[in-house]
């Protein structure tokens, strides 16, 4: 054990060691395996929140998801995303996109099961408030497909949560259910109204965010 | 006192019992809690250094690693089910602070940097916090204050309350109703499917609001002054407003109408499939 050296560990994985001291320590790392390992476990830690400003944890598990389920993912930035939302696209359309949008970047915000919302409402954007053109429903592409492999993820690992959890994630998922059957029943009465088609797809898309989140959960306690 | 701390921790410390730990760190080091069950309590000081006090009990382990740039702490139980482990921690206001955890609450006042909280059962209070301000609970209450920079609130099956905030917002739930006040932003969404929103605060002339329900009310305060173009839509719910408003359009069968308040500017877009949409004056 080499204890001069071992409280300056936290400092050299910091970067704060002098050129000198740092080389000397080096050599020493070369030679003892204690030492060694614990600038590997700091280093960890470091790297570790370093990357806490863009994690996704959910990350692998929807990649997996999206891929079984043929939907493309790619990195899709804010300005890209708000770029996006200047420009007039049907219902149908903007339920696709905006699937695949949020399925690439709900993670950290909703986080990681967070909001999974798109962005906030994006300032500055001036003109008319309705420019929407007259819609008709379709179903989303990839939602059904979507809901049906996160509910087999869950399912595959629903024993590993409490059942508290499970109760409270099935009667929110049913809560949202509601609102879809009765959002889809508006929408079959007046299929041109943007608001109805856009208040269903929100709505399925929340049930992919929940599904999601409830899914990493069910994951990250297996 | 940190030598032989974070040595004891480097090198497999076995189980601690009634840990306090102190450890040095630099100005915006961060600090991440992973813990179980329990309740997370972070509180702030003047000195530059990370306190941690805990009394894990029957086996279960905190362990405390790290630098002066980041510091991580994990509190974990040989059994899936173990005893809750509160644990304490003092730390510069100038942290940034994530903490993870299932059955556990967290507690934070004071801390000036960004706060991502994720928990899937137990609430959040956050009093303070700038930058990236991320707060979500599954089953739990998310109460928020004081707050700047890009907050980001959510709630599954719990309400939220954000008061005092600025900047960019979004809050969403599924199952619970949210307040915000005291709200200093141009751009705000908030929505819920089954509760009631609450909004007051700023509505600036090129800000973006976005209220949206299923089953619920929406109460907005709208200053006097204020220049807006408002959508309001809903399928089976009532509009109602406090001062007289002027439509400018209408669209689809009624449900779904705009005016102009003052010189129009900000965007205000007030949605409720079956609750009623309320204008008030703060």
């Amino acid at each position: 054990m080499h204890d001069s050296w071992r409280d300056r560990l936290s400092e050299y994985v910091d970067g704060e060691l002098a050129p000198r001291e740092r080389a000397e320590l080096e050599r020493h790392l070369g030679e003892c395996d204690e030492c060694r390992d614990a600038v590997d476990d700091l280093r960890r830690v470091v790297e570790r929140a370093q990357g806490l400003e863009d994690r996704e944890p959910e990350h692998e598990l929807w990649s997996g998801v999206a891929q079984r389920v043929g939907i493309t993912t790619g990195v899709v930035d804010l300005a890209e995303r708000r770029q996006r939302r200047k420009v007039s696209f049907s219902i149908p359309q903007l339920a696709a996109a905006g699937i695949t949008l949020m399925m690439v970047t709900a993670g950290a915000v909703w986080l990681a099961l967070g909001p999974g919302t798109d962005s906030p409402a994006v300032a500055g954007q001036q003109g008319p408030v309705v420019d929407e053109p007259a819609p008709v429903f379709a179903a989303m592409p990839g939602f059904d497909a979507a809901v049906t492999e996160l509910q087999r993820v869950l399912t595959e690992r629903r024993d590993v949560l409490d059942s508290a959890t499970v109760r409270v994630l099935e009667e929110n998922l049913a809560v949202i259910d509601r609102a879809i059957g009765e959002a889809r029943a508006a929408v079959e009465r007046d299929p041109a109204n943007p608001y109805l088609n856009q208040h269903l797809a929100d709505n399925m898309w929340r049930k992919v965010r929940l599904l999601r989140q409830a899914a990493a959960i069910a994951t990250a306690a297996s | 006192m940190f030598v032989s701390l974070l040595a004891a921790a480097v090198f497999g410390a076995p189980t601690v019992q009634q840990i306090d730990t102190v450890l040095p760190v630099q100005e915006g080091a961060r600090l991440s809690v992973h813990a179980l069950s329990g309740k997370v309590t972070v509180r702030t000081w003047d000195r530059s250094e990370i306190r941690v006090v805990a009394d894990p009990v029957h086996g279960d382990e905190v362990t405390v690693r790290g630098t002066r740039s980041a510091v991580r702490i994990e509190a974990v139980t040989p059994f899936s089910m173990g005893d809750p482990i509160d644990i304490a921690i003092t730390v510069p206001a100038s942290v940034d602070v994530d903490i993870d955890g299932a059955f556990v609450s967290a507690d934070l006042e004071g801390v000036r940097g960004g706060v991502r909280v994720n928990t899937v059962n137990g609430g959040v209070r956050l009093l303070g916090g700038n930058g990236a301000i991320v707060l979500h609970s599954v089953q739990g209450d998310v109460v928020c204050e004081g707050v700047s920079g890009r907050i980001q609130v959510g709630s599954v099956n719990g309400i939220l309350r954000l008061t005092r905030a600025r900047g960019e917002i979004a809050a969403e739930a599924v199952n619970g109703s949210m307040t915000l006040t005291g709200i200093e932003s141009d751009a705000v969404e908030a929505t819920t499917v089954n509760g009631e929103i609450t909004y007051q605060g700023t509505i600036r002339e090129r800000g973006r609001y976005v209220f949206g329900t299923h089953h619920g009310d929406l109460t907005i305060a709208i200053p006097a002054g204020t220049n807006a173009d408002v959508l309001v839509s809903t399928y089976s719910g009532e509009f109602e407003s406090e001062f007289p408003v002027t439509l400018t359009e209408a669209r689809g069968r009624g449900e779904r109408f705009g005016f102009t308040l003052g010189s129009g500017g900000a965007r205000i877009e007030l949605k409720s499939f079956g609750g009623t949409i309320r204008l008030t004056r703060p």
